[in-house]
């Protein structure tokens, strides 16, 4: 069942959670109004003006809503969302951060670099610079605990996935497929073009919370030789790395 | 007084569950926690633990602990079929689920079957878990909680603080009427419009079965395809996932997905189970046929709280045990023996 609204339709996924859907496509747009969303309602969560909503889960076209419904009937709680559109909330914990992360391209960090310079016809050295001079979007978070999907990759660079995925991509893999990159908190299987790799965790199950990113979040690559990636991969293998070097600077929103 | 229990086998997957990890779920990390919810509630409260507390979570059993130094108070939630004992030196009691027992010093506790089910719950009273970003429910994929991020291996520690206080207790299942339940129901949707009006007859007409690929992310169904509307409603961009999503991928059968699974994916989900039916599909064994009965949000949310109420009256109705050994060193415990000593005095 769904219910018509202005940006969104309201689909149950079972007696736990509205889904709010947004579009059907990757698009920041799309992702920039679910954000946006997901930040009024999660301010609103924090100061109590919600009531029984438990969770959000935003993703590239749709922000889940995950409640408890001994609390609270879904439909209710969509009058309290609707509400919200027609209210302003403060905004507090709502701005953007600014990332940038170190990353090898190329090599044995890499390997993929080389055949994608030969798929889009441009020389290694252009297919770095390309992606280390764009400015990326958090789209969301999945696939895997703290996977980050960002967009846009420039267009130069879009490629459909490889027809063989590997069965082992590692840990700190930046990787290319359509319009997205994406970085690689665990070693894991996958279908991606791999550019490079960040020496530094990307999830740290000690700290709260145990991802760097989250939605919206800006992050930029930062192209570092081997032996800055060496001495950067030594620091975080001895637990000394501070994440919070990554942040450049946090957009305060009004 | 902390004493502790050692893990003699860990049997075939076991691990440390508590309600799970909320409010994460947007950075891609999985709620985990117990399957049946309400088995952990009782088996906590047989022990006297609060009814959130972490418990042992065991998949088909061969799960043996060994009792060190102190005596513990412990209780398995599970079908009557459970197999499981304590053994001390001289004599082997078997277990009944929803009861708790008393195992001493030198005793092994054995959770060997799980019976017809594939799971059964173990809480220990006092069992102390350190809690990893507000839960201490095992997801080794990203080493958060259980014993150092970890499923429980042959030879951990279990560290309880236990101390004797009242008689042990029993309760009734509150599950038990569900198992005879050929009928899972769900609420349509999200993405019921990219099926095809044959796939959708399929899926609430005909019956499916059980596949044994069960874990803790989901469960397998086979049946007749639930098909797609077109090649390109095999494959969403992706959106959010929830424990009782039912994913379709191209293949047409269906998958049921369950406390661990991703929190996003691309798999077009038709329906999803309502949270009362959940355990269900992940406790019932291979095999097992079921059909799904679409309902609406209303109906499910009115079960959901019927369901609550009835786990809340059997949290209330705990029972004192009667033994049913009738020791004399049990009937004098119990102080049962007086007026029988009476008559003959």
């Amino acid at each position: 069942m769904s219910l018509p609204e202005d940006s969104w339709h309201a689909h149950y996924a079972g007696d736990q959670c509205i889904v709010l859907e947004f579009g059907q496509i990757i698009n920041k747009t799309l992702v920039d109004s679910v954000v946006a969303l997901n930040t009024r309602i999660t301010a609103a969560l924090s100061c109590g003006k919600i009531t029984g909503l438990l969770e959000t889960v935003p993703t590239f076209r749709s922000l889940a809503l995950i409640y408890d419904p001994l609390l609270v009937h879904p439909d209710e709680l969509l009058k309290q969302v609707r509400h919200l559109g027609s209210e302003s909330v403060p905004t507090a914990s709502s701005s953007a951060r600014h990332f940038s992360l170190p990353v090898h391209y190329g090599g044995d960090h890499g390997p993929d670099l080389k055949s994608v310079a030969n798929l889009t016809g441009l020389d290694e050295q252009e297919v770095v610079t390309l992606h280390a001079q764009t400015s990326f979007t958090v789209y969301m978070l999945g696939f895997l605990p703290g996977f980050a999907f960002l967009g846009d990759t420039p267009s130069e660079l879009h490629l459909p996935r490889l027809s063989e995925p590997r069965t082992r991509v590692p840990a700190g893999s930046v990787a290319i497929a359509m319009q997205l990159t994406g970085i690689y908190p665990w070693d894991s299987p996958g279908g991606w073009h791999i550019l490079g790799n960040c020496p530094v965790p990307l999830f740290n199950g000690k700290l709260a919370p145990p991802v760097l990113f989250q939605a919206g979040d800006i992050v930029g690559f930062r192209n570092v030789d081997i032996h800055e990636y060496e001495a950067l991969a030594e620091v975080s293998r001895q637990g000394k790395f501070d994440r919070q070097t990554l942040v450049q600077k946090t957009d305060v929103a009004h | 007084m902390s004493s502790s229990l050692t893990i003699v086998r860990a049997g075939l997957l076991s691990t440390l569950q508590d309600r799970g990890r909320f409010g994460l779920r947007h950075l891609g990390i999985p709620w985990s926690g117990c399957l049946v919810p309400c088995w952990q509630q009782l088996a906590n409260k047989l022990v006297r633990n609060a009814p959130d507390a972490c418990v042992i979570e065991c998949w088909e059993g061969g799960l043996q602990l060994k009792v060190e130094d102190y005596p513990v108070r412990i209780a398995i939630a599970s079908h009557t079929s459970v197999v499981a004992s304590i053994e001390s030196a001289d004599q082997k009691i078997s277990l009944k689920p929803m009861r708790s027992y008393t195992a001493h010093p030198g005793d092994t506790i054995a959770l060997s079957s799980t019976g017809n089910m594939r799971q059964a719950i173990m809480a220990i009273a006092g069992m102390s878990v350190e809690s990893q970003l507000g839960s201490a429910s095992t997801y080794a994929k990203a080493s958060l909680g259980g014993l150092n991020g970890n499923v429980l291996n042959n030879g951990n520690k279990i560290v309880f603080d236990y101390k004797p206080d009242g008689p042990e207790l029993t309760c009734t299942d509150p599950l038990s009427a569900a198992y005879q339940q050929k009928v899972i129901r769900l609420i349509m949707g999200p993405q019921e419009t990219l099926f095809s009006e044959e796939g959708l007859h399929n899926l609430l007409s005909e019956e499916y079965v059980l596949r044994s690929d069960a874990d803790r992310m989901g469960v397998r169904l086979a049946g007749p395809s639930v098909f797609h509307r077109s090649d390109e409603a095999k494959n969403i961009v992706s959106d959010a996932i929830v424990p009782g999503s039912i994913q379709v991928p191209g293949n047409g059968q269906p998958i049921i997905l369950l406390s661990d699974a991703h929190t996003a994916g691309g798999y077009p989900k038709v329906a999803t189970v309502i949270s009362i039916d959940l355990p269900l599909p992940g406790l019932l064994r291979a095999g097992t046929r079921f059909r799904f009965r679409a309902i609406s949000l209303d109906d499910a949310i009115r079960a959901t709280r019927q369901q609550h109420g009835l786990v809340q009256e059997t949290l209330k109705n705990m029972k004192p045990v009667i033994s049913d050994s009738l020791s004399t060193q049990t009937l004098l415990a119990n102080n049962l023996i007086d007026g029988v000593t009476d008559g003959t005095s």
